[in-house]
């Protein structure tokens, strides 16, 4: 074991408060017998720096009854627990459970509470060297799970748990709740999946065609076969959701009678607008343009985001009663003073559309690239010239050079400091402007234009040496000695944008620090009360999803600053299904599905180069996705029969004493104790009279092991009829799992042979095995049965 | 405190010296000082096989499962792999040493009662379970073949010796009736 710190704990209050301090660097130890070898192993996410000593602490194991049922104090020894009279007279199924545990000399070390808060113990823990030695899953810190596609006999096979964000939706700036709504569409509920997606995103049909899908380079899927083409999936749900617009998204009930003014309309004010609408405020939205959407209508060329996407998204927007001023310039027309007069509150989010000047020689001569496009999307389609050079190593630049060869310039060439790896731009896009004829000269810095009769006739450019210093900033350095003269007719550059601040007025309290509006990046609030920034203005020129992201952020944040208070926070909604679920004949390996394209000579600059999907191929796309999560199989003969008991687990935290029922407390991997809590004390009520109970653990050795298969069940039988049952099942799933479809196949039914074969089947409903554990499937069948009958 | 192991292995890891653990082992008081004789991270069965020098403890799967690890601890047989010496302050510890009649240094009738049974091949997992042999015998002089098998449940031998092993103590269980 690696060193830690030991201290004994002589009060629940001491041990609390150390846990407290130590946030989430410490660990309790009881019994020992789980987290010793667990230290051993190394097999915690975070070695623990302090071990408390939680034996100390006197009177935490009694046992004994009262009025309410029976109380066990968490440090109860499992062997005393078997052997204790009470126990085994009325709560004869706990005694029973304690006995199967381990061996003789762990139950008289391992407590209850230890049992139950025993950590995941994947079978894979014992054959670390498969996977390289070290085990690095989701558990651990790491972002999948290697039972899903690998050995799994001992798993789960009912699916996975997960308790943190998955790698897809980590990844992605927007936070999308990826794995859900992949789950939603296979299960054939397209309006479900259309509102996950919009909780996060309210643009999924930009984002499915021109996001970078951060999501797709992070998927599990990856490194099994190929990741999910998470974007294509977007892509259709967006166009879907577009299509059923007025089902989906509709106007919000609620009016808080608070009003938002939003400066711009590109995709941080649209996510903004959409999401303070939806929470029932006043929303109106100004830009200087003729069309909503910033950069979406304007910049991104058409092939790549049809214009009618763009109208469709802002008119579904619109019918949700978000008010749109179009042509209206806030700070000619306007002022944001005006704003801050006649609204409660003001988003700015006007992006960032000004030229930056290197300060080159002869730049007066070259073009804004971003004018450029926005002129093909103003309908300006002129060929810019023969031979057009592209400053820059960027997506903007890329679309700047192939737009120029989609309107008849007879040569593109993009020229930027970086290499081939350090461009900017996205590799999908290299290769898109590659295939369109672009012609790349990296690694050569502008040196100065070329000029002759006031017209361009090319550049000089210089080798750039390196681009980046050593701490990774923008620093490049170039060697004048190697030079290269470029022909062109038309240079366009394509280096970045500013923002024009030119509406803040001199001594406004907004803080501008290097073109950029400081805002908080959490609530994206500025200085000033009431006025929040987002997207380009506060972080420079980024992708999409990013500056929706931003939008989203402010609007959380401006609903609390405009209702005066904190949102409730949302409870998950409890589904019937509590595991993951995925197609498990997806776990072998398949090819992802991607959109079609256009054949290269037939992209123009207006029609759509990527050809979408169709539902069959999304649906069996979304198969693929693995919904990350673990398969482990819970280990805890106590929690199975407490959770069969209908038990409550009491427990200690900084802010006092809480009680849950153990199902609950299982609800999460690791259990639902917080680093700073406690189990104090488990409460079991009387089992009813008479009640039939029954514990049956299935393992390879009688002794030691953990289960395969266990079930425990409290039934209740009377003249040969069954009144009442609670049947669990453990070590199947990654928590304990309570049969309910056994028990109404039961409930009012004779106990006899037919019945539990029906109950049998009932009990592995909805059951996914994996690969190597179908044979789980029987055993469970078989438990069940012998439960009932015996 | 003098070892007869390397002292060396005990001074590493942060711990500090600000307490003791008073220990008996097989009749003999140790004290040991934390943070230098031994260190939080120490198992009981560290602390007796690399620091006292008694090696009859063995370590075999160090996770509890096995159980050659097994001593009395105030007469009930326990894991030493599975815990912390810093948690056994004052208690009174038997290993298989401990065993041997002091006067005259002969076996004790469990150590005989192997022999007589060849109840061991390679004996490594022997130790442990003549401990939780002789902490069921303390409590139960006779007890039944069930009995036994209850209670090494959790010893584990390689060489299969456990038929011979439940014989040897089934002897000894005679003589107690």
């Amino acid at each position: 074991m690696k060193s830690f710190k030991h201290v004994n704990a002589k009060t629940v209050n001491e041990a609390v408060k150390s846990l407290k301090e130590h946030e989430g660097r410490a660990k309790l130890i009881a019994g020992g017998t789980d987290l010793l070898s667990t230290l051993k192993d190394k097999i915690l996410p975070a070695y623990p720096e302090t071990v408390i000593n939680i034996k100390t602490i006197p009177n935490l194991n009694r046992i004994g009854e009262d009025g309410g049922g029976l109380k066990i104090g968490a440090l109860a020894k499992l062997e005393e627990i078997a052997q204790s009279p009470v126990v085994k007279e009325k709560y004869k199924l706990l005694a029973e459970a304690a006995e199967a545990v381990a061996t003789p000399q762990i139950r008289r070390m391992g407590t209850i509470g230890g049992n139950l808060c025993q950590d995941v113990r994947c079978w894979y823990y014992r054959y670390p060297h498969s996977v390289g030695g070290r085990i690095l899953c989701y558990l651990k810190g790491g972002k999948g799970c290697y039972a899903l596609t690998r050995e799994n006999q001992y798993h789960s096979i009912f699916g996975g748990l997960r308790d943190a964000s998955p790698p897809c939706s980590s990844a992605c700036p927007g936070s999308v709740d990826i794995p859900s709504y992949l789950s939603q569409i296979r299960e054939g509920d397209l309006p479900e999946a259309a509102k996950t997606l919009l909780n996060a995103n309210p643009l999924p049909s930009v984002t499915g065609r021109v996001c970078p899908h951060f999501c797709e380079q992070e998927c599990n899927r990856g490194d099994f076969d190929e990741s999910v083409s998470i974007r294509d999936i977007e892509r259709f749900m967006g166009d879907y959701i577009l299509d059923n617009a007025d089902e989906i998204i509709q106007a919000p009930k609620a009016d808080t009678g608070k009003s938002v003014a939003i400066i711009g309309s590109g995709p941080a004010g649209l996510s903004a607008a959409y999401y303070l609408r939806m929470s029932g405020h006043r929303v109106t939205v100004f830009d200087r343009t003729e069309e909503a959407g910033g950069m979406l209508a304007y910049v991104i060329p058409a092939y790549r985001l049809p214009k009618d996407i763009v109208r469709r998204v802002v008119k579904a927007i619109e019918n949700t009663g978000v008010e749109f001023k179009l042509k209206v310039d806030v700070g000619r027309d306007v002022t944001l003073d005006d704003l801050k007069r006649d609204f409660d509150g003001v988003f700015i989010a006007n992006g960032a559309w000004n030229p930056v000047s290197i300060g080159l020689e002869g730049e007066e001569l070259t073009r804004f690239g971003m004018e450029f496009l926005a002129n093909i999307n103003l309908g300006v389609k002129e060929v810019p010239g023969k031979k057009v050079l592209v400053i820059g190593g960027g997506n903007a630049a890329v679309d700047v050079a192939v737009s120029a060869l989609r309107l008849g310039a007879e040569e593109a060439i993009m020229a930027c400091l970086e290499s081939r790896e350090e461009m900017p731009a996205l590799p999908w896009e290299i290769e898109l402007a590659v295939e369109q004829g672009v012609k790349l000269m990296t690694s050569w810095g502008p040196h100065r234009v070329l000029k002759s009769d006031g017209k361009v006739r090319g550049m000089e450019l210089v080798r750039c040496t390196s681009v980046f210093d050593g701490q990774g900033r923008f620093a490049p350095t170039f060697d004048n000695a190697v030079k290269e003269t470029v022909a062109a007719d038309q240079i366009m550059m394509a280096v970045g944008y500013a923002t024009d601040f030119s509406f803040i007025k001199p001594g406004s309290s907004l803080k501008v620090e290097q073109g950029l509006i400081t805002a908080d990046p959490e609530t994206q609030a500025t200085g000033v009360p009431g006025v929040f920034a987002g997207g380009s203005v506060t972080h420079g020129p980024a992708t999409v999803i990013e500056a929706i992201a931003s939008g989203k952020r402010a609007a959380a944040a401006m609903d609390v600053y405009l209702k005066g208070k904190a949102k409730a926070e949302d409870k998950d909604e409890k589904t019937a299904e509590p595991f993951l679920r995925f197609n498990s004949d997806y776990l072998k390996k398949t090819s992802r599905v991607e959109m079609p394209k256009l054949p290269v000579a037939e992209r123009s600059i207006d029609v759509e180069d990527a050809l979408g999907l169709g539902l069959a191929e999304i649906e069996g796309e979304s198969n693929r996705c693995f919904n990350c999560g673990c398969v482990s199989a819970s280990s805890s003969d106590m929690g199975v029969v407490l959770v069969a008991l209908g038990a409550r687990i009491e427990i200690a935290g900084p802010g006092g004493v809480r009680t849950v029922p153990v199902e609950e407390f299982f609800s999460s991997l690791r259990t639902i104790l917080e680093a700073d809590e406690m189990v104090t004390e488990i409460q079991i009520p009387p089992p009813p009279p008479g009640a039939k109970q029954t514990f049956i653990k299935f393992r390879l050795r009688e002794s030691v092991d953990f289960p395969i298969v266990s079930v425990a069940s409290v039934i209740t039988v009377d003249g040969g009829i069954c009144r009442d049952a609670r049947i669990v099942l453990g070590a199947v799933a990654p928590a304990p799992v309570r049969a309910t479809m056994v028990e109404q196949a039961i409930t009012g039914k004779a106990i006899n042979a037919k019945t539990a074969e029906a109950a049998s089947e009932a009990a592995v409903t909805g059951v996914i095995p994996l690969k190597m554990n179908a044979y789980k499937v029987e055993i469970t069948k078989t438990l069940v049965k012998r439960a009932i009958l015996s | 405190m003098k070892t007869d192991r390397d002292k060396g292995k005990a001074s590493r890891g942060v711990a500090t010296a600000e307490k003791n653990i008073s220990l008996t082992v097989n009749g003999k008081p140790y004290e040991l000082m934390v943070g230098k004789d031994v260190n939080p991270d120490h198992t009981l069965a560290y602390t007796l096989r690399e620091t006292l020098g008694y090696t009859g403890t063995k370590i075999a799967c160090d996770h509890g499962s096995c159980g050659a690890c097994t001593v009395l601890m105030d007469g009930e047989a326990v894991l030493s792999c599975t815990m912390l010496t810093v948690e056994c302050d004052g208690k009174k510890i038997t290993t298989i040493e401990g065993l041997e009649n002091r006067e005259t240094g002969g076996l004790h009738p469990l150590q005989q009662a192997f022999i007589d049974n060849t109840a061991f091949q390679c004996g490594f997992c022997t130790p442990g379970i003549i401990m939780s042999a002789k902490a069921l015998l303390d409590k139960n002089p006779s007890p039944t073949e069930e009995d036994i098998k209850q209670e090494l449940a959790g010893h584990y031998c390689r060489c299969v010796s456990h038929y011979l092993v439940v014989k040897a103590i089934l002897s000894l269980a005679e003589k107690g009736r």
